[in-house]
C-alpha cells in the first residue's frame, strides 16, 4: 500500500476552505440549524447542570436533599364503615356499656338517662346511618380494624425495609391537644371568645404538635438559638405566626420577592418569641362554658320578675387561665350529696375528669412553611409546579425528640389522644436512604395500595409509602427526565448532522466533479482528492462546535446575569433558607459534557461524510475533463 | 518522423492504440511517435477524437487495447496513484477553459501541482515566482481569477502546467476560448517555452494557423492518423 493522504493537511485545508464559499446558502443554512441545535442542547444541559447545582446548594440546609419515604400503617377504608356487622357490634357494645352504666348509676342512686349517650347507630327517615365518631362507634371500628390487618409500627416496617440499604428510620408522632391551646392576647385570656360555642379550631394555636427528630428539624431552626428548657421548644409555621402576629396573609400573586420579606420579617419577629398559652382540658373548658352560659341566662332576664336564678351561679377566673369559682351556691345538701355521687358515678365508667388548666409557654425555635405535600402536577404553570417540588414540608407545630423525652409527662399532659387514628397518623416514620434510585424502588414496590374501600395496608404491605419532607425523589426523577429529553435532543442532532452533513458534502462533491477531475489530471490521489472533501466536513463541523460554543457562552452569560437573582429569589422563597448568601446557579457549564458533545458533532461530521466520500471515490475523470 | 529515433529522444510512442466508447470507435490502431523536444499540433475536425487522443498520451485515459510509451515508461502498466504520480512530475496539462480555482489567488492555483509533490515551501515559492515570470504573470500572483482576462488566465493555467518541470505538454484547444491577440500571445509563449526550456509541447487545434508554427501537424480523420 502507498501512503493514503500524500498531501499535507495545510494544503487539505487550504483547498477544502474554497469549498465553503460555494454553495453557500446552503452550507449557511445548515450551519446555522445545526449551531442552533448544538446550541440548545448544550445550554440545557448547563441549565440542568445548574438546576441540580443548585438545588444540592439549596437542598443542603435542609431535609431538601435527603431521600426519605414515609411510612403510614393507613388499615382502615370507608368499607368497613359501612359494614353492617360492625354497625351490629357498635349497637351491641352500646348496650352493654348502657346497662352497665345504668347498672352502677342504680346502684350508687343516681339518675341514668340513657340519651346522654350517643347511640352508634340511628334511623333518620326511615333509613339507618353508623356514627363512626361516637364512642362505641370507634370502638367497633377499632376491633374490626385490629380483626382485619393487625397494626404495624417499627419492627414491621424494619422487616419491609429489609434488603434495601436503609440509612435510617424517624419515628414521627403526631398529638392532638387534648382539650384546647390558646395564647394570651396581652397577658390575657378571652373567655367570651373560649365559650363561644363554634370557636374555630383555628384561634386554637396549636391543634396538637408533632414531635419529630431533631435532626430533621435542626436545620429549621433559627441559627446558633439557644432555648432554655423552661418553656416549650416550638417549630412553627410561618402561616401560624403570621396567624399569630394578626398579620394579613398576602395575596396569591405576590411576588417572590415580597414572599421572602414577609418571611425574613416573620423570621426575625419569631426569633426568641415567647408565646403564652392557656391550656385547659375538656373539663375546664367545660366549665367554663357552662359559667358563660349560666352568667348569660342571669343577665338577659335581669328584668323577668318570675325568673329563677340557678343555684349554682360560677365566678369566671380574674387570673388569666384561671379556674371557674364559685360565685354563689344555694345548693341543699341533698343536691349537694348527689354531685358528689354523680362525679362517683363518672369516675367508675372512666369518664370523669377534673377541670385542669395552667399558662404553657412556648418558645418559637424556627420557622417552616406549611407546603402542601407532592408535586401538583394539575396545575398550568410550570412555576408553581416547581415551587410545589422544591418546597419542604416538615409538619409544624413541632417539638423536638430531645425535650420530649425529657418532659414527656408535661407534654403528655397536654397533648395525647385516647383512640387511633384512624389513618394511622399519629404514629408514622420517615425511611431514609442513602440513594434516590433505592428509594424510588422502595416506594414502587413495597408501598400498598390505597383503595376507598379497603384502606391500604395488607399483611405483606403494612404501609403506605410516600415521598416524605421534601421532593428530592421527585426532583431526581425529574432530572432523569430531563436527561433523558435530552438525551433524544442529542439523537435528533445526530441523526440530522448524519444527513445534513452527508448531503452537504455529497452536493459539494456532486458540484466539483470537473475540480476532482482536473485535480487527478494534475496528478492528486484520489485518497488526496477525498481526504479534502473529509477535511472541508471537519472544517464545517469546527465552524459549528466553535459557534456553537461562542453562542452558548454568551446565551449562558445572559442567563447568568438575567435570571440568576429571579431564580435565587424563587428558590430562596421555595426552600426558606435560612442563609440568605447561598446562590442560585442558572447555567452551569460542565467541560467535560461540553467536550462530549462537541466531539459526538465533530465525529457525526466525519462519518456521515464518508458515505458519500466512498461513494464517489470511483468515479471516472476522462468523463469530466470532456467538454463539449 | 523520420530523424526521430524510436528509443532515444522519442517523447511519446503509441503502439496500435485504439480506443471505443462502448461500441463506437473512436480511434483505432494508431502508431505514432512524438520526438522529444518537439513542437507538435494534431488538428481534426470536432469529434474526430483529438481529445481523446490526447488523454491517452497524457496519461489520463487508458486504450481500449495498444500500448501507449511516454519518456520510455509503458503507462498502461502503472496503477492509478503511480500514474498520477507520473502526471504530477513529467506531464503538464493545459486546458481550453483553464480550469482555475475561482477561490484561490493565483499563487494558489499555481501551487497546487506542488502539493502532491510535498515540495518545502520555499522551493514552491521559489517555483511559483519562477514560472509566473515566464509567462509574464508575476505581478498578478494576489490576483483572483475572475479579476483577470482570459489570456492572462490562460498564461496562469500554462505557469501551472510548468511548475514541476514537465517533461512534454499536452494543450487542449489552449487558445480555443482567446481573441486572436492573445491566441497569438499563448502560441508564441508555448513555442518560447519549447524553444528555451526543451519542453516538448502537444497541442491541439482546430486553428490551421497555430498548426502552421508547429514542427509537425498530426492529421486525424475517421480514427485514423491521415496526414503527419
Ligand atoms: N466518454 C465518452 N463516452 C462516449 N463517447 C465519447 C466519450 N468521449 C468522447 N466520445 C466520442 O468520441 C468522439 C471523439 O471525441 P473527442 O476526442 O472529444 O473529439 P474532438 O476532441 O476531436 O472533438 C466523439 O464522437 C465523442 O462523441
Ligand atoms: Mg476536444
Amino acid at each position: 500500500m502507498e501512503e493514503w493522504f500524500v498531501i499535507k493537511i495545510t494544503d487539505m485545508v487550504t483547498l477544502a476552505s474554497t469549498k465553503l464559499r460555494t454553495h453557500r446558502i446552503w452550507t449557511i443554512v445548515f450551519v446555522v440549524v445545526e449551531v442552533l441545535l448544538v446550541t440548545t442542547i448544550l445550554t440545557s444541559v448547563a441549565v440542568m447542570r445548574g438546576v441540580e447545582k443548585s438545588l444540592a446548594d439549596f437542598g443542603s440546609e435542609g431535609v431538601n436533599g435527603r431521600y426519605m419515604v414515609e411510612a403510614i400503617n393507613w388499615r382502615h377504608g370507608s368499607g368497613l364503615e359501612n359494614d353492617r356487622k360492625v354497625w351490629d357490634r357498635a349497637e351491641e357494645l352500646y348496650e352493654k356499656y348502657t346497662a352497665e352504666h345504668a347498672a352502677m348509676a342504680r346502684e350508687l342512686g343516681v339518675d341514668y338517662f340513657k340519651d346522654s349517650e350517643e347511640v352508634p347507630t340511628e334511623y333518620i327517615d326511615g333509613e339507618r346511618f353508623f356514627n363512626s365518631w361516637t364512642k362505641y362507634g370507634r370502638m367497633a371500628l377499632d376491633e374490626a380494624r385490629n380483626e382485619a390487618v393487625p397494626a404495624s409500627g417499627l419492627p414491621e416496617l424494619e422487616k419491609l425495609a429489609e434488603g434495601y440499604d436503609v440509612k435510617q428510620i424517624f419515628e414521627i408522632s403526631v398529638k392532638p391537644a387534648s382539650g384546647s391551646v390558646r395564647y394570651l392576647e396581652n397577658g390575657k385570656e378571652d373567655l367570651a371568645k373560649l365559650a363561644r360555642p363554634n370557636s374555630s379550631e383555628q384561634e386554637s394555636l396549636f391543634g396538637g404538635v408533632t414531635v419529630l427528630a431533631d435532626e430533621l428539624m435542626e436545620y429549621y431552626l433559627f441559627p446558633e438559638y439557644q432555648y432554655d428548657d423552661r418553656n416549650i421548644p416550638i417549630l412553627m409555621s410561618y402561616e401560624s405566626m403570621e396567624k399569630y402576629l394578626e398579620l394579613e396573609a398576602l395575596p396569591g400573586d405576590a411576588g417572590d420577592e415580597e414572599k421572602l420579606e414577609r418571611s425574613r420579617y416573620l423570621e426575625d419577629a419569631a426569633r426568641g418569641r415567647v408565646i403564652s398559652t392557656c391550656y385547659r382540658n375538656n373539663a375546664s373548658r367545660q366549665g367554663v362554658f357552662n359559667a358563660v352560659a349560666i352568667m348569660d341566662e342571669i343577665s338577659r332576664n335581669k328584668d323577668n320578675e318570675g325568673y329563677v336564678e340557678p343555684e349554682l351561679v360560677y365566678d369566671l377566673p380574674e387570673m388569666p387561665c384561671g379556674a371557674v369559682g364559685v360565685a354563689k351556691d344555694g345548693r341543699s345538701e341533698e343536691q349537694k350529696k348527689q354531685a358528689g355521687l354523680m362525679e362517683e358515678y363518672q369516675k367508675r365508667i372512666g369518664e370523669y375528669e377534673a377541670p385542669e388548666q395552667r399558662i404553657v409557654k412556648f418558645e418559637v425555635i424556627g420557622l417552616v412553611h406549611e407546603v402542601d405535600r407532592g408535586v401538583d402536577l394539575s396545575s398550568q404553570n410550570l412555576w408553581d409546579i416547581l415551587r410545589s417540588m422544591t418546597g419542604a414540608a416538615i409538619p409544624s407545630p413541632a417539638i423536638p425528640l430531645s425535650y420530649y423525652a425529657e418532659n414527656q409527662e408535661m407534654i403528655d399532659g397536654i397533648f395525647h389522644t385516647d383512640y387511633e387514628d384512624f389513618l394511622g397518623f399519629n404514629e408514622y416514620y420517615a425511611v431514609e436512604f442513602y440513594d434516590a434510585g433505592v428509594a424510588r424502588e422502595f416506594l414502587a414496590k413495597e408501598s400498598c395500595v390505597v383503595d376507598q374501600n379497603e384502606g391500604c395496608a395488607t399483611e405483606e404491605k403494612p404501609f403506605l409509602l410516600a415521598a416524605w419532607g421534601n421532593n428530592s425523589i421527585a426532583i431526581d426523577q425529574i432530572v432523569s427526565i430531563g436527561l433523558r429529553i435530552i438525551m433524544c435532543a442529542i439523537a435528533v442532532l445526530v441523526v440530522f448532522t448524519m444527513v445534513s452533513m452527508g448531503k452537504t458534502v455529497a452536493r459539494a462533491i456532486a458540484d466539483d466533479r470537473r475540480e476532482m477531475a482536473i485535480f487527478r489530471a494534475i496528478g492528486f490521489e484520489r485518497s488526496s482528492i477525498m481526504a479534502i472533501y473529509l477535511v472541508y466536513a471537519i472544517l464545517i463541523g469546527l465552524i459549528v462546535v466553535i459557534l456553537a460554543v461562542v453562542l452558548t457562552v454568551i446565551v449562558g452569560a445572559g442567563a447568568n446575569v438575567f435570571f440568576s437573582e429571579r431564580v435565587t429569589v424563587f428558590l430562596q422563597a421555595s426552600f426558606l433558607t435560612i442563609d440568605p448568601t447561598i446562590r442560585a446557579t442558572v447555567f452551569l457549564a460542565d467541560g467535560w459534557i461540553f467536550v462530549g458533545i462537541l466531539g459526538l458533532v465533530l465525529g457525526v461530521a466525519v462519518i456521515s461524510s464518508l458515505v458519500p466520500i466512498w461513494v464517489n471515490m470511483r468515479r471516472d475523470l476522462v468523463k469530466e475533463l470532456k467538454t463539449e | 518522423m523520420l530523424d526521430g529515433g524510436l528509443l532515444d529522444g522519442t517523447a511519446v510512442c503509441l503502439w496500435g492504440v485504439s480506443k471505443a466508447y462502448g461500441k463506437s470507435g473512436v480511434l483505432s490502431d494508431v502508431n505514432l511517435a512524438i520526438g522529444e523536444g518537439d513542437f507538435v499540433a494534431i488538428v481534426g475536425a470536432s469529434g474526430s477524437g483529438k481529445s481523446t487522443l490526447l488523454h491517452l498520451m497524457g496519461g489520463i485515459d487508458r486504450p481500449t487495447s495498444g500500448r501507449v510509451e511516454v519518456f520510455g515508461e509503458d503507462i498502461g502498466r502503472f496503477g492509478d496513484n503511480e500514474l498520477a504520480g507520473f502526471r504530477n512530475k513529467i506531464i503538464g496539462l493545459v486546458f481550453q477553459f483553464f480550469y482555475l480555482q475561482p477561490h484561490l489567488t493565483v499563487e494558489k492555483n499555481l501551487e497546487i501541482p506542488c502539493m502532491p509533490a510535498l515540495l518545502p515551501k520555499v522551493e514552491r515559492a521559489r517555483r511559483v515566482r519562477g514560472v509566473a515570470e515566464m509567462v509574464g504573470m508575476e505581478d498578478k500572483l494576489g490576483f483572483f481569477p475572475a479579476m483577470m482576462s482570459g489570456g492572462e488566465l490562460q498564461r496562469v493555467a500554462i505557469a501551472r502546467a510548468l511548475i514541476n518541470r514537465p517533461k512534454i505538454i499536452f494543450a487542449d484547444e489552449p487558445t480555443g476560448n482567446l481573441d486572436d491577440a492573445n491566441t497569438e500571445s499563448v502560441v508564441r509563449l508555448l513555442m518560447e517555452i519549447n524553444r528555451e526550456q526543451g519542453t516538448t509541447v502537444v497541442v491541439v487545434t482546430h486553428d490551421e494557423r497555430i498548426a502552421k508554427l508547429a514542427d509537425r501537424i498530426i492529421r486525424l480523420r475517421d480514427g485514423g492518423v491521415v496526414c503527419d
